[in-house]
């Protein structure tokens, strides 16, 4: 009888925490999860649907720590392959994350998740007939998943295919008018447009949902920096140093230091000209930037989310 | 009944929960007190904070601390106990192994430092100013530098080694 209940009780929380991720509510997910996992740490779902919630709060460590504890409990469960196909995805392994992916249509070919999966891998890749294929493959298993949709409409974005794109945004919305995802593939085609104003409403009602949407969060840096170039200089700064290892990361940057330091010296010894104070200036700059900027994007979000009026329909 | 199981910790939350256990500062600025002033300051401001933070990481970060500051002694002791023999113009290059080593501990634990603040704000936490701290340190590591420079070379840089750089 207990255990009756129990178990109940863990699939309540289970379609509570889905229910929370699929609106965007991450912490209250994660607040569900750890609530089924404090009664039963051997739950697999609930591992690997915590995994998924990390990956999307970029806790990348807890996230494979997350999706292992799953596999041992449930070697066969597809959640847990789409879950380590999605971490080798966040660490841009694309060849690793597709046979994750695989791995877990084997086990179950009529998952979509792993299918959709596939497509992101591909997409990654610039592979786009075969993202498309695929995309269109776990469309099949399940027509009115928006996020599958909106993949379709990134893919035709990627392949300068606009109609298409805006007819998949324009479909995940009809189905979900406040989807996050769609909300962004349809603010990307107004920016594209050079509608700012719009594309900065979509990133608000992403944003409203989840205040840590990455691809929101991107979209409203690329509105801002159409004004502010040293805003996309950080951008692109920061999002190329977020895909590398932390060694590298730290290599670059002590390179640049020490290397910096030592024209420093042979301009003081004569052995350097002038300019090496451009390039102290020049790293000046960098750490001001590197400084200010999250501040600036996170103000930019607050600022948006704050002032946007958003319209009726939204 | 109520459930008495203990509460599902995930593996980058520290044992004893997040929330600040000190002065708790953006990890940039022990950063910049370290490229300012010396490797021993700035380090052991950056294992205050891992712990003040509560970092999940924090025995990693302390061992790089360690590491960072025992490593700083040994290239600082091996450069000065070679200075005769070091042409004057080669000698400041020659102590930029001893930069090296230190921003290379105090970048791997910074980035340690990042993600566990990223949490710690994320759940609530606060973060205070750190430019003044960075400004006594700074002094501080500059008054016991100095004071050293003439009588033990080795141990002053690595309270300041500006003063032999340039």
């Amino acid at each position: 009888m207990i255990e009756t209940s129990s178990g109940n009780r863990s699939e309540a929380l289970i379609a509570l925490a889905r229910r929370q991720m699929a609106q965007g509510d991450l912490a209250g997910a994660v607040g569900t999860l750890r609530k089924v996992l404090s009664s039963d740490p051997e739950d697999a779902l609930a591992h690997a649907l915590l995994a998924l919630c990390l990956l999307d709060q970029r806790r990348l460590r807890a996230a494979a720590h997350e999706v292992q504890l799953a596999l041992v409990q449930e070697p066969e469960l597809p959640l847990a392959h789409f879950a380590l196909g999605m971490l080798a995805l966040a660490r841009q392994d694309t060849r690793q994350a597709e046979g994750h992916f695989r791995d877990g249509l084997e086990i179950d070919p009529q998952d979509q998740t792993n299918a959709w999966g596939l497509a992101r891998a591909y997409l990654l890749r610039k592979d786009y007939d075969r993202a498309l294929e695929w995309v269109e493959r776990a469309l099949e298993l399940d027509p009115e998943w928006t996020m599958a949709m909106v993949s379709k409409g990134q893919i035709h974005l990627e392949r300068n295919e606009i109609d298409q794109a805006r007819h998949q945004a324009e479909q995940a919305l009809n189905l979900d008018p406040e989807d996050a995802e769609a909300c962004v593939l349809m603010g990307n085609l107004h920016f594209l447009r050079n509608d700012d104003e719009t594309a900065r409403q979509l990133a608000a009602v992403a944003l409203s949902r989840n205040p840590q949407d990455g691809a929101a969060v991107e979209l409203i840096v690329k509105i801002r920096s159409r004004r502010n170039p040293f805003l996309r200089l950080w951008w692109h700064y920061a999002s190329w140093m977020q895909r590398r290892r932390q060694s590298i990361q730290v290599l670059v940057l002590v390179i640049a230091y020490v290397g910096l330091n030592a024209l420093m010296i042979g301009r003081l010894q004569g052995h350097t000209g002038p300019w090496v104070w451009w390039a102290a200036g020049a790293w000046l700059l960098f750490c001001v930037l590197t400084w200010a900027a999250p501040a600036m994007v996170g103000r930019a979000v607050e600022k948006e989310l704050a002032a946007s009026e958003l319209k009726p329909e939204y | 009944m109520a459930n008495t199981s203990p509460e599902y910790r995930i593996v980058d939350e520290p044992p004893g929960g997040i929330g600040a256990r000190g002065y708790v500062v953006n990890p940039g600025w022990p950063l910049i007190a370290i490229a300012l002033s010396g490797a021993v300051p700035g380090l052991l401001w950056l294992a205050y904070n891992a712990y003040a933070i509560n970092s999940a990481t924090r025995d990693r970060e302390f061992i790089f601390v360690i590491f960072g500051i025992l490593g700083a002694a040994v290239i600082s002791g091996g450069v000065f106990a070679l200075a005769d023999v070091i042409p004057s113009q080669t000698f400041p290059y020659v102590l930029l192994i001893l930069v090296t080593w230190k921003m290379m501990a105090a970048y791997f634990v910074h980035l340690d430092q990042e993600r566990s603040l990223e949490l710690f704000e994320y759940y609530g936490g606060r973060v205070r100013g750190g430019f003044l701290p960075m400004i006594a340190i700074d002094i501080v590591g500059r008054i016991i530098g100095l004071s050293l420079a003439e009588t033990l070379p080795a141990v002053s840089a690595l309270f300041y080694d500006r003063n032999f750089l340039w």
